[in-house]
């Protein structure tokens, strides 16, 4: 429970006087570990878990936080320690941080559909639901990404939360939904 | 001929650090008697590259290789190795790809260069863009080659990643010379940008020198690694003594003209493409293309030149 340390202001109320919960920041040792502790905080239904970019002090240049109502705090940190993935970090945070876009655009190839999430493309070929391509990004795991799931069935491939590592993948793992969703 | 240096990873969890002289045989790349196939990112760039090189006649490429599926293990290999031994190095080319980003080992590879006898002409894509725009030292480099989204991250003063980039999908793909602005107001971009997409644009200092619209081929944007393939071939051809906003045309040019020669669909892989590298950059660098009838050649979609 060394990390709790670093929880500052943990004496204020949580509630403050305007009705908007004080938010916590969880710093992870990588994104997987982030990808991981929104899965379970989600499955947990804790309510008002986002990911976020961490403040700049935590920056790496690929990495992802979670914010969370400090209110849950306890339950939280027992839920992640019972998964072997506590946080290295908590913060208190007053700023509004970055989310990750969830904006997917769609184009059409015919035979084939392509769908993009920010600097990820994923394409599909519709009859057989074949994932034929996969595009864009900068971090090491989206070759390896598009090793593991090329030729794949979009809805038996293993999906880009559960095998990547990066923002890339986080990414990628929104284009595949979405794809998901307008092939069902 | 300027020397160069390629450096990235390959997504494989077992390779350990090579370094050595690359060479493309059909839809593979050998290095230090390791065999990859050519599929997209680093490979890509240096299948490019190789190509590129065989058909200008001068010397393959000398890589710095880490294996990375993500963990960061060897993209660090990648970073520390540059650091230990790019002060005495005598590239003159140096050409940073897909390395996950890290600002503090980023910013010591940048002390490490700035130690070297002369500062290498430095291109860089992918992961080591993104963390050359994160860590804010982004102008220290000559050469940029942002994707369209990508160009909306580095316009954007605050993305740290381009998953970050705000609003870019809705209006800006039509217009990206609003976004060209910004990377240069920010202080976001190298002195030249190469932007990669529908239209490709070449800038210096934010002057908009060249757009590059023919062929049309729309099947080239699902298909992983045609972005890695441009950056390949600016990177020899800048190796090859052409200035810096030349080989970016000539490059973007070529890669249309292989994607046109390849036939594509959205299916293709990229090895198709390079494979017609080299015929590509004879159209481009010794045919006159602006009478080159794109339309009879193969019935694709084209606007005038």
């Amino acid at each position: 429970m060394g990390f709790l340390k670093n929880l500052i202001g943990s004496t204020k109320k949580d509630e403050p006087a305007d009705g908007v919960a004080e938010q916590g920041l969880l710093i992870f040792e990588s994104v997987n570990d982030v990808i991981q502790a929104e899965a379970t905080l989600k499955k947990a239904a804790f309510e008002g878990i986002k990911v976020v970019a961490p403040p700049p002090q935590y920056r790496t240049g690929c990495d992802l936080a979670i914010q969370f109502p400090i209110i849950e705090r306890m339950g939280i940190i027992r839920e992640l320690e019972n998964s072997n993935n506590a946080p290295r970090d908590i913060i208190h945070v007053n700023e509004e941080l970055m989310q990750p876009t969830e904006i997917c655009s769609v184009k059409d190839f015919g035979q084939y559909l392509m769908v993009r999430s920010a600097n990820m493309k994923i394409t599909v070929e519709k009859e057989t639901k074949k994932i034929v391509n996969i595009s864009g990004g900068g971090c090491s795991d989206v070759p390896y990404l598009a090793q593991q799931m090329i030729g794949k069935n979009l809805f038996d491939a293993a999906s880009p939360r559960q095998i990547g590592y990066t923002l890339c993948a986080y990414t990628l793992e929104i284009a595949f939904n979405e794809a998901q969703r307008i092939l069902a | 001929m300027k020397t160069m240096l390629l450096a990235g990873t390959i997504p494989d969890s077992s390779l350990e650090l090579i370094c050595g002289a690359a060479r493309l045989h059909r839809d593979t790349i050998a290095i230090d008697g390791r065999i990859f196939p050519v599929n997209r990112g680093t490979a890509a760039m240096i299948g490019a590259v190789c190509a590129a090189t065989e058909f200008l006649g001068i010397s393959a490429p000398e890589c710095v290789i880490g294996g990375d599926i993500g963990t960061r293990a060897g993209s660090r290999e990648v970073y520390r190795h540059l650091i230990k031994f790019l002060p005495k190095a005598s590239a003159e080319v140096l050409c940073l790809h897909y390395i996950i980003p890290e600002i503090g080992l980023h910013n010591q590879v940048l002390t490490a260069v700035r130690k070297m006898k002369t500062k290498p002409i430095l291109i860089a894509d992918a992961g080591f863009m993104y963390v050359a725009k994160a860590s804010g030292q982004a102008p220290f480099y000559d050469l940029f080659l942002p994707d369209i989204g990508e160009l909306a991250f580095l316009a954007d003063e605050k993305a740290s990643h381009p998953a970050y980039t705000r609003g870019f999908l809705t209006r800006l793909e039509q217009d990206p010379q609003e976004l060209i602005a910004k990377t240069y107001t920010f202080g976001n971009t190298a002195r030249h940008l190469c932007v990669k997409g529908m239209n490709d644009y070449v800038c210096l200092d934010s002057v908009l020198l060249e757009t590059i619209h023919q062929p049309v081929i729309e099947e080239l944007e699902p298909i992983g690694g045609t972005g890695d393939t441009i950056t390949g071939m600016a990177t020899a051809l800048i190796s090859n003594g052409m200035e810096i906003p030349g080989a970016c045309a000539a490059a973007c040019r070529a890669n249309r003209m292989a994607g046109l020669l390849a036939r594509p669909t959205p299916a293709t892989q990229i090895h198709e493409i390079i494979a017609k590298i080299p015929e590509a950059l004879n159209m481009v660098l010794r045919e006159n293309l602006p009478g080159f009838n794109y339309e009879t050649f193969q019935g694709v979609n084209t606007d005038a030149i």
